[in-house]
């Protein structure tokens, strides 16, 4: 499903904002008041549906619940069988790496791909001090020890949201990579926005979009700058909308309301399109053993 | 005004406690930023809803059990503390050899240095290697080790050529260097030719000063 959402033009021509039939979730508004909660949930919300599984030849919908997932039924079947000496599957969120994603990449790989490279010492941002390993020749090396461990921690986090079938918004407004990003996400099955931000995407998404419409359960900066190398807005935007972020952080950024920020270089191919690769690889994977779980269970 | 559970146990508590702090602190005049984003971060803004009885659990995010078990490495607060410490410069021991290097003989051209072999094959650094080999066998001062490697690189063949401001100086008289900079001759025979006229000048200019008054003699010279 390819999702592009285009401040430009509202034409039918350009693929839209997905009114999703497959993945409707429930919305959580963050209030914008600090004061009155309460008054603010006078917006209708969208109960959880569920997912539409399978139209089956006999017209039977199942649906199952998105938000209380849970393996308890699941490994309870799954335990019976394993008597026999299948395959024994736990809940993802008991183990460490469940997605293997420490295998997706090396420091080699990130040093390699010039992930290391900062901006110079005049540009770098106060916050972004204590990821940075050194400064050679008034250029601020990035300490790639602490990439490695935000890397796995975020790589970790998409998987796992992938795995719960959640919504993976990819954003770039760097011209360069424009193209890249847009790729990404068409080749992985989650969206991209990289063209210019519409103030009200998603603070406004009721009015702008309509009630159907569901915002991203995670948003992947692969540049947490806009094209004037301003903080951009859908940085400030989901962090009022609990939309967890995980964004790519150079020296020049500002990690402070990211989530899960991965330091690094965000300018130069090599390591955009690592981390395209790698995020586009982390998520398929997760998609996968998302199908072959459904389908293992749909068996029983 | 949302509450926040000061009987919580997790890692967000210091954050519900320290937010009275934050507020005295939040003069920076943040105008986008509401105050419940300043200061704290998602997780616990839903975990307070979730208490509140505003979110369901039947409707609670997707992400919200996955950031449980994975939390991040540092809290997503938009006002933390800044190290102010200076940031460490990285530089080796080779970095005064090589400072030395460039500043005598100048950049000798750009190095891939993703390429092994074409920083093996830099001049730099086959310098730095003759230098620190010669270090090891001898104890000698840093001045005549740099002299010591040149001339050890010369007799191994490579020859390296002085940047114009470090070249050696000539016995060049000043009439003679004015009068080769501004007539650039290329012929090696014409130039000695005239060198050995300048200089022939110079020795009667010499023996006039001091009064020994001869005449310059033209068909000597040839």
């Amino acid at each position: 499903m390819q999702l592009c959402i285009d401040g430009h033009s509202m034409s039918p021509r350009r693929v839209f904002l997905n009114i999703v039939n497959s993945r409707v979730s429930s919305f959580v508004f963050g209030s914008n008041m600090a004061t009155n909660v309460l008054k603010m949930w006078s917006r209708p919300f969208v109960e959880v549906v569920g997912t539409l599984k399978r139209f089956q030849a006999t017209g039977v919908y199942q649906a199952r619940k998105l938000a209380t997932y849970s393996t308890n039924a699941a490994t309870q079947k799954l335990a019976q069988q394993t008597e026999s000496g299948t395959v024994k599957i736990q809940d993802p969120l008991q183990h460490p790496d469940y997605f293997d994603v420490h295998k997706l990449f090396t420091l080699q790989d990130l040093f390699r791909a010039n992930v290391h490279v900062g901006h110079k010492t005049g540009l770098l941002n106060v916050h972004m001090r204590k990821y940075i390993f050194g400064v050679r020749q008034k250029i601020c090396i990035i300490d790639l020890d602490k990439t490695v461990k935000h890397l796995q921690i975020a790589l970790n986090f998409a998987s796992h949201i992938a795995y719960r079938k959640g919504s993976i918004l990819f954003i770039n407004r760097s011209l360069q990579f424009t193209h890249l990003v847009e790729k990404t996400a068409k080749e992985c099955g989650e969206f991209a926005q990289t063209r210019r931000w519409q103030g009200g995407c998603f603070t406004n998404s009721l009015v702008q979009y309509g009630p159907e419409v569901k915002l991203p359960d995670l948003v992947v900066f692969l540049n947490t700058q806009n094209n004037v190398f301003q903080e951009h807005a859908a940085v400030r935007d989901s962090a009022k909308m609990n939309i967890p972020t995980i964004g790519i952080v150079d020296t020049n950024c500002n990690p402070n309301l990211i989530t899960y920020p991965v330091p690094g270089n965000d300018d130069t191919p090599d390591a955009m399109e690592l981390y395209c690769r790698l995020f586009k690889n982390a998520i398929l994977k997760a998609k996968q053993m998302r199908k072959e779980f459904d389908d293992h269970d749909n068996v029983m | 005004m949302v509450e926040v559970d000061q009987t919580q146990t997790t890692g967000y508590q210091q954050l519900g406690q320290g937010a009275n702090s934050q507020t005295r602190l939040a003069n920076t005049g943040s105008v986008e930023l509401n105050a419940l984003l300043t200061f704290i971060p998602i997780t616990c803004r839903v975990q307070n809803l979730m208490k509140a009885g505003v979110i369901k659990e039947k409707n609670k995010p997707v992400w919200f059990d996955v950031m449980k078990a994975f939390p991040p490495l540092e809290e997503p607060l938009y006002l933390r503390k800044i190290d102010k410490r200076p940031l460490p410069n990285i530089l080796y021991p080779e970095d005064k050899i090589r400072a030395q290097f460039y500043q005598v003989y100048g950049s000798q051209g750009a190095i891939d240095l993703k390429n092994k072999t074409s920083i093996a094959q830099s001049l730099c650094h086959i310098f730095i290697q003759k230098y620190q080999e010669l270090e090891k066998k001898d104890d000698v001062d840093c001045y005549r080790l740099f002299n010591l490697t040149v001339e050890e690189l010369a007799r191994e063949g490579l020859v390296l050529k002085k940047r114009r401001k470090y070249s050696l100086q000539s016995k060049q008289s000043d009439k003679e260097k004015r009068f080769l900079e501004t007539q650039p001759i290329k012929d090696p025979k014409i130039t000695d030719m005239i060198k050995k006229a300048l200089q022939m000048a110079e020795h009667a200019e010499k023996k006039a000063s001091n009064d020994e008054v001869k005449m310059f003699d033209t068909n000597k010279k040839s």
